[in-house]
Formats: structure tokens, C-alpha cells, sequence
């Protein structure tokens, strides 16, 4: 219904009280905000916790969005913002209960773990064009990217291995996922 | 929030790297959080990279965290066994290997090796209880033992002095410790000297010595067995 629709046009609608058009915005964006706060955080659990956040937060300042930014830019200082907030909460929850047994965590917001027919095929879809992309890198890149999230190296031990500076192998690395990114959104995923 | 212009990341391209990858300091975290809240480029560079960092950890988890991998089994017992064995087994192989020789002939040379150590052993370990038997005879002077302890042992003697008597439980506690004047121990001679004391050693001992236990009946004067030489006889002395 609002696949043809901008996303600046979808928070028009929402702002209107119109749910489905904000549930458009959490359906194109959630993968990229859990993307980021994956790398903000670092696990999937608490990515999810801030992902689910995220938009709650947006859906609750949708009347202070004014357009002078995208939507996405928009999202993602909200995101940010999250991530730093869950990250400051669990630091001083750890200082607070580290003896605590029970470490039963408030949970408001609960993802659920199964995923639709449409999601699973979408899912299926974009893993053969990671598998491609990746394939498709320079071998110096690839080597880095392998090294890194395959053997779970450090960049010191990346380094050592490689022989080459500590500098040279981020740089790499840095290049790699970006030129991943690159051909990742050059074949986009068409959603069910 | 500002945008950065023409200027690459704000110069935080290797820590957005590094801070996706948490390998950053506790400092350098802190500043990239706190830039990022300020500069939209940069967090949408950073969202940008975290995406492509997920979808190659999404690739990973997915293809390849439950890949059942291959059962490996590695024989620890047998190659410490071959380890400890190395030495003499690797010779024996060698050694067979060399000559092309099967398992069943090597096995047989290995018993007959075997066995004539065993014997060797047996008629040394004889001789030596000979040996001493001889030495626990109070005064008189050790015989040649046995015929069968002979044929290990050389027949020749020597005279050792011996301070300290010998204890005989054989000898009437009344009597007086007759002095111990001189015991003969026999002891192995070369073999070269051998060939010298055959004479020697096929004459029969006196009655009145004392025998030693024999390990056999077998008595090399009485043997009458077949000998190959025998049989050949005739053909030897017709050439």
C-alpha cells in the first residue's frame, strides 16, 4: 500500500495518526538501525533492545520531526542515542548488581524470534548476495574481511599475520565494508 | 547536527573500524560516541559500515555456525607406541625391508633369536649358580662342575685368596672352622681359549666330587644322535 511512497511522505501520514505509514518507516529502516546498533553494541540481543526503542522513540517525536533532515538521519541519531543510553544503563547496572543472582532483566519490549514465510525468502535472498559481494571483493580485501569476522582475529593479530601496519590493515578492512556496502545497494532486495 | 563537508569521516575512518570491532580504548570510545552525536555524516558513515559488518556476521552465523564439521580422530595410542618402539622397529624394518624378506620368515627369525637368548641366559645364570655352589664348599678345591655347565662356562681356574671363612651348614658345629685356604672361581674366558680347554673339559669328574644339579639328562659323551656328518660320510670319503 505504501511501498511508492517517500519516506518524508510516510512521517506526513504517520504524523496524521496514520499507523500503517509509521509501520512502513519500521519495516524499510529496522534492519539498518539494528545494523547500527549491532555495531554499537556489539550483540544482538541488546542491538534488538535498541532497535525496538528506536522506534518507539521516533513514533513518540514524530510532531518534532520538521523535515530539515532525512528520515533516515533522523533515525539514526535516535538509534545513537539509544545505543549510548542502553550502554550507560548497563554500566551502571553492573556497577549496582554485580552480585545480583538473579540478573532478571527489565525487558518492555520483546522481539519476536520467528520470522514470516516473506522474511525468511527476503532473509534467504540477501545472504546469496552478501555470499556474492563478498566474493566478488579483491583478494586483499576479502582476506582482511575472512580474518576478521570468520577467524575472529584481532587487528593486532591481522597485522602480525598479514605483515603490514596495524593502520594499513583498519584501512583495509574499513575499505572492504564499504565497497560491501556499495554492492549490496546496488542489488537491492526486493521485499514480498 | 553539522555535516563535515569534504573532510573524509572527520579523520575516523580506522576508529569507526575499530570501534565496530570493539577493539577501541575506553578514551577513544568516548570520542567517537561523542562526535557522532554531533555529526550526521559521520553516524551515517558509521551506520553505513555497522550494515555491512552485520550482513557479513548475519552471512556467517547463518551459513556456516551449525556446518556440522568432520569427525577427526587421531590415533594418540598407536603413535606413542611407535614413538617409544621407534628405535628397534624401525631397524627391523629396514633391515627386512631391504631384503624383500615376508612377515612369517621375519617372525621366525625373531623367535629363533629369541630363544637361543633365552637359552644363553638359562645356561649362563647355570653356571653361575655352579659358580657359587663351589664357593660355599668349605676347604677343598672347586671341581669342574658339570659337564653341562661346562659347555657355557670355560673350565679354566684361578686362585682368588679369601680373607673372611666361609659358613658351611653342612659342618658339625662341634668340629673346629677348618681355614679358608683359597677358593677357585671360575671365571669366562675369550673364546679363542676355549678351543685349548676342550681336552680338558670332556674328561669325566671324579666320583667323589660333588655334582652340581643338571639342567638336562642330556649328556654330550653319550650322544649317539644322527649327525649330519653321518650321513655324508661315505661321499666325503669316496671324494
Amino acid at each position: 500500500m505504501y511501498i511508492n511512497f517517500t519516506d518524508e511522505q510516510l512521517v506526513e501520514k504517520a504524523v496524521r495518526e496514520d499507523p500503517e505509514a509509521f509501520g512502513e518507516i519500521v519495516r524499510r529502516w529496522e534492519r539498518k538501525i539494528f545494523g547500527l546498533c549491532f555495531g554499537m553494541l556489539g550483540r544482538e540481543h541488546d542491538a534488538g533492545d535498541a532497535t525496538q526503542e528506536t522506534f518507539v522513540a521516533a513514533y513518540r517525536s514524530l510532531g518534532n520531526f520538521r523535515g530539515e533532515a532525512k528520515v533516515s538521519s533522523w533515525l539514526h541519531r535516535i538509534a545513537v542515542n539509544q545505543c549510548l543510553t542502553i550502554k550507560r544503563r548497563q554500566k551502571s547496572r553492573s556497577e549496582e548488581f554485580l552480585d545480583d543472582e538473579n540478573g532478571e532483566e527489565e525487558r518492555v519490549f520483546v522481539a519476536s524470534p520467528s520470522l514470516s514465510p516473506a522474511r525468511r525468502t527476503e532473509q534467504a535472498e540477501r545472504l546469496t548476495l552478501v555470499r556474492q559481494a563478498v566474493g566478488a571483493l579483491p583478494t586483499d580485501l576479502r582476506q582482511v574481511i575472512v580474518m576478521k569476522e570468520f577467524e575472529e582475529m584481532t587487528f593486532q593479530e591481522i597485522s602480525e599475520t598479514l605483515e603490514l601496519p596495524l593502520s594499513t590493515v583498519k584501512s583495509r578492512l574499513y575499505t572492504a565494508l564499504k565497497q560491501l556496502k556499495m554492492r549490496l545497494e546496488r542489488t537491492p532486495v526486493e521485499v514480498v | 547536527m553539522e555535516r563535515n563537508g569534504n573532510n573524509r569521516n572527520c579523520g575516523f575512518d580506522d576508529l569507526i573500524v575499530s570501534y565496530i570491532y570493539d577493539e577501541v580504548s575506553a578514551a577513544e570510545r568516548r570520542k567517537l560516541e561523542g562526535h557522532l552525536l554531533g555529526c550526521s555524516a559521520c553516524t551515517e558513515e558509521f551506520a553505513s559500515i555497522s550494515n555491512a559488518r552485520f550482513s557479513v556476521f548475519e552471512w556467517h552465523k547463518e551459513d556456516f555456525s551449525d556446518l556440522p564439521t568432520p569427525e577427526i580422530v587421531i590415533p594418540y595410542s598407536t603413535s606413542v607406541v611407535n614413538e617409544q618402539s621407534a628405535g628397534i622397529w624401525a631397524g627391523i624394518k629396514a633391515l627386512l625391508g631391504g631384503f624383500g624378506m615376508p612377515a612369517f620368515v621375519a617372525t621366525a627369525l625373531l623367535v629363533t633369536v629369541g630363544a637361543a637368548f633365552l637359552a644363553l641366559t638359562i645356561s649362563r645364570q647355570s653356571g653361575e649358580q655352579i659358580a657359587t655352589n663351589v664357593e660355599t664348599e668349605p676347604v677343598r678345591p672347586a671341581p669342574v662342575a658339570d659337564k653341562q655347565a661346562d659347555r657355557t662356562v670355560s673350565a679354566s681356574t684361578e686362585t682368588v685368596p679369601v680373607p673372611m671363612p666361609v659358613a658351611v651348614p653342612s659342618v658339625d658345629p662341634s668340629a673346629e672352622p677348618k681355614p679358608v685356604k683359597a677358593v677357585e672361581i671360575r671365571r669366562r674366558k675369550p673364546a679363542r681359549q676355549m678351543n685349548s680347554q676342550v681336552a680338558e673339559r670332556v674328561q669325566p669328574p671324579p666320583q667323589q666330587q660333588r655334582k652340581a644339579p643338571a639342567l638336562s639328562n642330556f649328556d654330550e659323551v653319550d650322544d649317539r644322535s644322527l649327525r649330519l656328518s653321518d650321513l655324508f660320510a661315505d661321499e666325503i670319503d669316496t671324494r
